[in-house]
């Protein structure tokens, strides 16, 4: 292994009690039978919430790591479609427990781009993470489309109550140069810091769009075209 | 009954594997940093798998890996990582588990302690994982 910077012996401090948190709430909804409903709902929040927050950690290292080009970045093509789709499926009994769907939407049959599967992963699931927290609609649709070039894949949150001023902060956040993580202002934008970060040390970019009855944060990769290798 | 050595830093999660590994049937030494674990595996011939943490006090897990595979006592017990450390992030890939005796890798963001249950059974009645 590599020599650990002061953020990853932080992350590894971090993560051993939330693993802690969340074995123990494991054990016990081992044992449902000995739990009101009421404690299973609050153990299986506290499980849920202490995944997340073990991911959120190792994402925000992933980023703190390609900042500090301390990440080996190896780019390959990726099939989005598949990754988007293990990602829904991790984020499903988050989702479920907040009473959303995840649908995912592609046009073409295959899209395959040119990324780091493991950073594409994280920048998703901060995306979608984000989208779960932050919908007033019960779907999150997660689209993805060729253009030239380039894939976009979205994440559609319909029924979103943005204000005018609100989107020019998002858009303010996700443009222009990737920032040092000491620069990023606010405690709310980590999320939005870690998948700009991340996407832009993959050549791609991040942007906001709006659609109908809602807005979109969108990430723009290189298409492969090496899909015969998938 | 098969035993197990698990090497785990921390008191409490180990605590945690300790009972839930016990509840299931094995017996389990507990050692909490390297040179504890060596010494444990010199005086007990009858330890069936290892568990071990990556990041312990003063050693790392692969350092400690190399000794195990150089040692008399345990070159040929089975290894089970179980780190924070995802495995893509480690590098121990299922490629280099051969010369390190590795017969699984769990990442604790992400398996639970049934996991390590389910797994150890596996291992120790040489089936596939």
């Amino acid at each position: 292994m590599q020599a650990i910077s002061p953020l990853t012996a932080a992350a590894h401090d971090l993560k051993t009690p939330l693993a802690l948190i969340s074995g123990l709430a494991a054990v016990l909804l081992e044992s449902p039978d000995s739990l009101s409903a009421r404690q299973q709902e609050y153990v299986e929040r506290i499980l849920l919430s202490s995944d997340r927050m073990l991911r959120v950690v190792q994402s925000l290292v992933d980023a703190y790591r390609v900042d500090q080009s301390e990440f080996q970045l190896q780019l390959e093509p990726v099939n989005a479609k598949q990754l988007i789709e293990e990602v829904a499926h991790e984020l499903h009994p988050y989702s479920t427990k907040m009473g959303q769907e995840i649908a995912v939407s592609m046009r073409q049959r295959s899209v395959v781009v040119v990324a780091n599967r493991l950073l594409l992963g994280e920048a998703l699931f901060n995306l979608i993470d984000n989208a779960i927290r932050h919908s007033e609609s019960k779907r999150i649709v997660v689209e993805g489309k060729g253009l030239y070039s380039l894939t976009r894949l979205s994440v559609v949150n319909k029924g979103s109550r943005l204000t005018a001023a609100d989107l020019q902060n998002l858009e303010q956040r996700l443009g222009g140069e990737a920032q040092p993580l000491q620069a990023q202002a606010g405690t709310s934008g980590i999320g939005l810091y870690i998948v700009r970060q991340l996407i832009q040390a993959m050549g791609g970019k991040v942007g906001l769009e709006r659609v109908k009855n809602g807005t979109g944060i969108y990430l723009d990769l290189h298409t492969s075209t090496q899909l015969n290798l998938l | 009954m098969a035993t197990v050595l698990l090497v785990e830093d921390d008191k409490w999660l180990g605590d945690l594997y300790a009972d839930v590994l016990a509840e299931a049937g094995f017996r389990v030494l507990r050692s909490t940093e390297a040179a504890e674990a060596l010494l444990t595996l010199q005086n007990d011939e009858a330890i069936d798998a290892i568990v071990l943490d990556l990041f312990l006090p003063q050693h790392n897990g692969i350092a400690l890996l190399h000794e195990l595979r150089t040692s008399p006592f345990a070159s040929q017990i089975p290894v089970i990582i179980q780190s924070s450390v995802s495995m893509q992030r480690s590098g121990l890939t299922p490629a280099t588990w051969p010369s390190y005796g590795i017969a699984a890798y769990l990442c604790k963001a992400e398996r639970r302690p049934p996991d390590l249950v389910r797994t150890l059974k596996r291992v120790i009645n040489n089936e596939t994982v």
